[in-house]
């Protein structure tokens, strides 16, 4: 245990040692270049891991290109070596500097020794002295708006190249397609032969003023003889060896001033077609029956944005029925841009017999070349139209409605832009009113206090229906229409039997409208009276019923006292 | 009585024409204004508009013909500030629209204050009606709650019935809807910005960091304000001082 850890230890304080003496060198394998030209720099350190800060080489653009490390133990001394591999390409001529680069190697910073680098301007390319270079051009550096133009990339190498990576414009401005065809063929400048590949791009200018197209971009790699030096370096001559090295290459930024069309002429109903343009007709009858169909083709051709070439608008007489067919399109893009044709085919079907004519078919587009608007047109055909041998047997061809003809209709765009006027009225200056949140509240709690004041209304108002208030009421008519001194005996008796029972039944609660003076005596006993004034009150009742039964008439003093008798009981049950 | 009427008269004339002559004098500024503006005088014209305004009178027309005037000066920022003073209160005027959506395309900024289309869609009638329009349907809906009420209550019938329930709910959210606007318009301010640019900074101070620039006609929310500056809000994620003049609050 003790053995393991001290070989522990001592391999520990070995590492630190050797990281103690890292040391850091940066190597390059050749210091005169040409712009664009790659340099190889390696960054060795030697007796560590570290990670390298490249970011001080402002005048190189650096391609990383992975890292190598070795090991060896010799004599028992073990050694370590961390390669990162770098290429290098100058971005300006003159005489460059590769800086110290600072290398972080176990938290500690070490710095390589500073490189100087002489970077010269390339040769002229038509001097033919440059191994590999790129050209861009456009067909037209002042085109109309509309009007394609054809960018060409070219890459000229005298040397093999491989690896090719090839970044293209934006084309801010331009509706750009690249042709699928990549062309490449030989050329021979001052003497030296060189191999042209061509990239080709059809830019249509979508916007007018000045427009720029930026830099074009291809990565290369050359095939060179190895510039590093090496053991037997001088076989490789004999066994055609060499290595690869990278380029950058840019082509020349390109200034397109992209001119606006001019105002159409009155009257012209322009296609939107911008180029140059042919049209033709052809009628496959002149000479047809009602209800046939003879068809007419407009074949538009030319160079251009053809394939926005609408359907011309037939001017086929109204006794005429028009079959719209799709149309016929054959485009294609080639170095000079999009050229082609398209055809559109009518089928025309005269509905009455006679001699017509079709008037020729006019397109409006405009000319690049000489800057204007041109009409042309296709020719006139004469057509007879026979009535149909089969006229008597076949359903008669009624004219139906006009075909769908295509919607012209367009977004409405403005043309111009303002303001709309003042408001001069003086009520302008009528203030707005505000409702305020208070006012607000109010207006809502008006409501809920109207209804409020509704129910408080309503409770006071209403009549009391119990059946209490209404034996109540009874009795109290009861006790007036036997007061009243005109009332015979009957009405007499039968109001006072109706006041006793309806203030003995009220002040039970209940409806009703005859009780017998036992159930009188119970009810009166229930609601707490004493037995004596429970038994007076039924015996009322009894003699109540007993003189209107019997039938004998009551003399005043009867009368009076009866009403007494009544009425103090009624007060007290009603009390 | 008789030699009172006589002096009863001669007050009651002056008073009425001391109340009528500021408002001779709001319309005769008025027609030199719509004149100025007329004759493409632009200055002239905000300068009469402006003056009717601090007079007290509260108009969106007014507001609207001052937004008409700024903008014509090539004053974005404060065409945009009266423009949106005018939607507070005429917000469906066609004209003001009209112009107010012109002006917002001049802008160089984006909309900051983008709101949710789901809480559009959600809440349509907050944002589909003006806030006086939200008021008054609450106050009818709540009348005619209560009047039903009323009127089941004299005639003893049920009160909850589905119909009055649903009254009874529409109230309620326009109600509420109709409260929130007033906090709404109480608690958030905003503000347009009316130089060409302004630099939103860090601090008060010329020489806190510039955390990003706004221009003309920009709407920003009002966080905060001290006597000399706003702690403005454009979106979410940016916020910071401007001066108080550099800013318009609608």
């Amino acid at each position: 245990m003790v053995r393991q850890l001290v070989m522990a230890m001592a391999l520990l304080l070995a590492a630190t040692a050797t990281a103690d003496a890292a040391t850091v060198r940066a190597v390059v394998d050749r210091n005169k270049a040409t712009v664009g030209e790659s340099i190889s720099l390696q960054v060795i350190i030697d007796g560590g891991e570290g990670e390298v800060d490249l970011s001080g080489l402002a005048d190189f653009k650096t391609i990383p290109r992975g890292s190598s490390s070795s090991f060896q133990m010799i004599n028992g001394k073990t050694s370590r070596q961390l390669i990162h591999n770098y290429v290098l390409i100058p971005l300006k001529a003159g005489n460059l500097t590769i800086p110290a680069i600072p290398v972080t190697i176990d938290g500690k910073v070490h710095y390589s020794a500073p490189i100087s680098v002489t970077v010269s301007r390339e040769p002229p390319a038509a001097s033919g002295q440059r191994d590999v270079y790129v050209t861009a051009d456009v067909s037209e550096p002042s085109p109309w708006i509309g009007q394609q133009i054809v960018y060409t990339f070219r890459l000229f190498n005298a040397v093999q190249v491989a690896d090719a990576k090839f970044q293209a414009p934006e084309f801010n401005g331009f509706n750009a397609e690249e042709l699928e065809n990549r062309k490449s063929y030989r050329t021979v400048i001052n003497g030296r032969e060189f191999i042209v590949t061509e990239v080709v791009f059809i830019l249509v200018p979508v916007k007018t003023g000045e427009l720029e197209i930026e830099r074009a971009v291809l990565q290369v790699s050359l095939l060179q003889r190895s510039r590093r030096p090496r053991p037997f370096s001088g076989m490789d001559a004999f066994f055609g060896r060499g290595e690869m090295t990278t380029r950058v290459l840019e082509s020349n930024p390109i200034a397109v001033q992209v001119r606006d069309l001019p105002s159409r002429p009155q009257g012209t109903s322009f296609s939107g077609l911008v180029g140059r343009f042919e049209i033709s007709s052809s009628l496959d009858k002149t000479a047809i029956q009602v209800g046939d169909s003879a068809t007419l083709a407009v074949t538009i051709s030319g160079t251009g944005n053809i394939m926005d070439a609408p359907e011309p608008t037939i001017p086929a007489p109204a006794e005429f029925k028009a079959y719209a067919d799709h149309p016929e399109e054959q485009i294609q893009p080639g170095p000079q841009g999009y050229s082609g044709s398209k055809i559109f085919r009518t089928a025309l079907v005269p509905v009455k017999p006679g001699q017509y004519r079709i008037d020729p078919v006019v397109l409006t587009y405009f000319d690049v070349e000489s800057g204007q608007y041109r009409d042309i047109s296709t020719s006139a055909f004469d057509i007879t139209v026979a009535p149909s041998e089969t006229a008597a047997t076949d359903i008669d061809v009624f004219r139906a409605a006009p075909a769908q003809t295509p919607s012209l209709k367009k977004r409405v765009e403005f043309t111009g832009r303002d303001i709309l006027p003042l408001k001069e009225g003086l009520e302008t200056l009528t203030p707005q009113r505000y409702m305020s949140p208070l006012w607000f509240g109010v207006f809502l709690i008006i409501p809920v206090l109207g209804f409020m004041l509704t129910g408080t209304i309503v409770r006071m108002t209403r009549r009391d229906d119990s059946p209490g208030r209404i034996m109540a009421d009874r009795t109290r008519q009861a006790i007036k229409t036997a007061a009243a001194a005109d009332s015979t005996d009957a009405d007499f008796l039968s109001a006072l039997y109706r006041a006793l029972v309806s203030a003995i039944l009220g002040r039970q609660g209940v409806l009703g409208t005859s009780l017998t003076w036992s159930e009188a005596s119970d009810q009166l006993l229930e609601i707490g009276w004493n037995r004596d004034d429970a038994a007076a009150t039924a015996r009322l009742l009894e003699e109540i019923e007993s003189f209107n039964y019997s039938g004998g008439r009551l003399d005043e003093e009867k009368r009076a006292d009866l009403l007494d008798r009544t009425r103090q009981a009624v007060r007290r049950l009603t009390r | 009585m008789k030699p009172f009427l006589p002096a009863a008269v001669i007050l009651l004339l002056l008073l009425t024409f001391a109340a009528s002559a500021p408002a001779t004098q709001n319309a005769r500024t008025f027609i030199d204004g719509t004149e100025a503006y007329r004759n493409g005088d632009w200055p002239a014209a905000i300068t009469a508009f402006e003056s009717i305004a601090a007079a007290g009178v509260n108009s969106g027309k007014l507001f609207y013909n001052l937004g008409n005037a700024y903008l014509k000066n090539n004053d974005l920022g404060h065409a945009l500030l009266w423009y949106e003073r005018a939607l507070k209160r005429i917000p469906h005027d066609p004209d003001l629209r009209f112009n107010y959506d012109y002006a917002l395309t001049l802008t160089k900024d984006e909309r900051g204050d983008k709101e949710s289309p789901l809480l559009h869609i959600l809440f349509f009638w907050k944002y589909q009606l003006s806030p006086s329009t939200v008021r008054w349907i609450a106050i009818l809906l709540n009348a005619a709650l209560w009047i039903a009420l009323s009127v089941f209550v004299i005639r003893k019938k049920r009160l909850l019935r589905p119909s009055v329930l649903l009254v009874a709910a529409a109230a309620v959210v326009f109600s509420a809807t109709a409260a929130f606007n007033y906090v709404e318009a109480a608690r958030i301010r905003q503000a347009v910005i009316l130089p060409e640019k302004v630099a939103v900074r860090s601090g008060f101070t010329e020489s806190a960091t510039q955390l990003f620039v706004l221009h003309a006609g920009t709407k920003v929310r009002v966080e905060r304000e001290t006597d000399t500056h706003l702690l403005v809000r454009y979106t979410e994620d940016k916020i910071g001082w401007i001066r108080k003049s550099e800013a318009g609050i609608i």
